[in-house]
């Protein structure tokens, strides 16, 4: 569960909004970058916890594609959220449906359960998903496969992530300010 | 009488508080979305690593969103109060802080207790999961136990928020031992003995036994040890959470540092 900072996270976007007109990427490339710089080292913390404390094998097929694998996820993973992002600015809540979340993703990008094993028509909504590449692109390049076209899809659907992130970041926050609602905690 | 005034009636309004009034918009997506995926996510996962049945994750994911309502309920009535800037206020009344603070466990229970049958709502609809009538009051009883476990746990957690200035780190990192720990989904024989150890001195864990045996078929006598454990653990962590608090209201009249955000 994430924190509750209503006030914080809405105080944020009611400066953000007076800011003269930037592009969306503009205005969530401070948090992507720290998104990237974070996740990057959990992730690798995760690594060595698993080694050193519980003795998890880590053997990669392919380490040079694991470097482009995990930060082609970790974008798409974070342009998802801008997508997200831009549609909880009209949600007064978006904290309780951003944990809401959670669960979901990880079932429909088939992070640790098989797609194959859920319902046929979570299929097409997780290709979808730039994470479902991103998994299926570092798994390749951890136990052998092809991770590049996986890593290809994911970067593809994070351009258009960020395509439609900035059209309704920008559109969404203008329909707050019209509903006078950015303030609202 | 105003003990329970205080009780009762505190209680109450601290837990709409908690919820902004109870608007639906963050109610369900908190209290009964989270609880619905997350049963999904470990019963198909469950399915998949072939640890065990649909009933086993129904089960100790139902009792364990009661935990959640508990354990981040008590933190937040009591870290939010520091919060919001109402601390000062809250404590300058000569109210029984007996009653003020543990008045606001009960609409928690309640609540955890609401959870966890729809907890188990969604395993007897969505999955393979099969409960008998007559096991529902036993269930009950086992789930009311769990959470009030639970809810002292969160006193004892949110306590702190008297003294630091961010519980949440803790009550975050505590809420995910549990899942880990305490048996919801990883039986307590697979962990290291020396974290099933840890696992069996949290609240949840003998409460979420005690379920699982009920729903196989147990009467309510046969786990009336598991459940007296669960609630030998709970008064533990309430006389803590009491003291705590305590402790920690004094020292923040003499250091001054009560509204310290």
């Amino acid at each position: 569960m994430t924190l509750p900072s209503w006030t914080w996270n809405t105080s944020v976007l009611l400066s953000s909004s007076v800011l003269p007109s930037r592009s969306a990427w503009t205005e969530c490339r401070p948090t992507a970058c720290s998104s990237l710089a974070t996740t990057s080292w959990t992730s690798t913390a995760t690594l060595a916890w698993g080694r050193l404390l519980f003795g998890i094998p880590l053997r990669v097929e392919h380490p040079f594609l694991l470097v482009l694998a995990v930060p082609a996820t970790v974008l798409g993973l974070g342009l998802l959220g801008m997508v997200l992002a831009s549609v909880f600015v009209l949600y007064r809540h978006a904290n309780a449906l951003t944990n809401l979340l959670e669960f979901p993703v990880y079932l429909i990008t088939g992070l640790l359960v098989p797609l194959a094993l859920l319902p046929d028509w979570v299929g097409p909504l997780s290709w979808l998903l730039a994470p479902t590449w991103g998994v299926r692109a570092i798994r390749a390049a951890v136990l052998g496969g092809e991770p590049l076209p996986a890593i290809g899809a994911c970067l593809a659907l994070s351009v258009a992530y960020l395509a439609v992130g900035s059209v309704t970041l920008r559109r969404l926050e203008v329909l707050a300010r019209r509903r006078a609602s950015l303030a609202l905690t | 009488m105003t003990f329970l005034r205080v009780f009762f009636v505190g209680g109450r309004i601290a837990y709409r508080a908690l919820f902004n009034w109870l608007h639906p918009t963050i109610y369900i997506p908190t209290m009964l979305g989270m609880p619905l995926f997350q049963i999904l996510f470990f019963a198909h996962l469950g399915r998949y690593s072939g640890l065990a049945d649909d009933a086993f994750f129904v089960v100790g994911n139902a009792v364990q969103a009661s935990a959640m309502a508990g354990v981040f309920g008590m933190v937040m009535t009591i870290a939010n109060e520091r919060q919001l800037g109402t601390l000062s206020a809250v404590l300058a009344t000569p109210a029984n802080r007996l009653a003020l603070f543990c008045g606001r466990a009960v609409p928690l229970i309640a609540n955890g207790l609401l959870v966890s049958a729809f907890g188990f709502a969604v395993g007897l609809l969505l999955l393979d999961f099969h409960l008998r009538v007559d096991a529902v009051p036993a269930l009950a009883v086992a789930v009311t136990v769990t959470a009030a476990s639970c809810a002292a746990f969160g006193l004892a957690l949110g306590s702190v928020g008297l003294r630091a200035r961010d519980v949440w780190v803790g009550s975050n990192l505590a809420y995910y031992l549990m899942l880990l720990l305490c048996g919801v989904n990883v039986p307590l024989q697979r962990l290291p003995e020396w974290l099933a150890a840890v696992g069996r001195t949290l609240p949840l864990t003998h409460g979420i036994q005690a379920a699982r045996q009920l729903a196989a078929g147990a009467h309510l006598s046969d786990v009336a040890g598991l459940l007296g454990r669960e609630a030998l653990v709970g008064a533990t962590y309430a006389a803590l959470g009491y003291a705590l608090l305590r402790l920690f209201e004094a020292e923040g009249r003499r250091c001054a540092s009560l509204d310290t955000l």
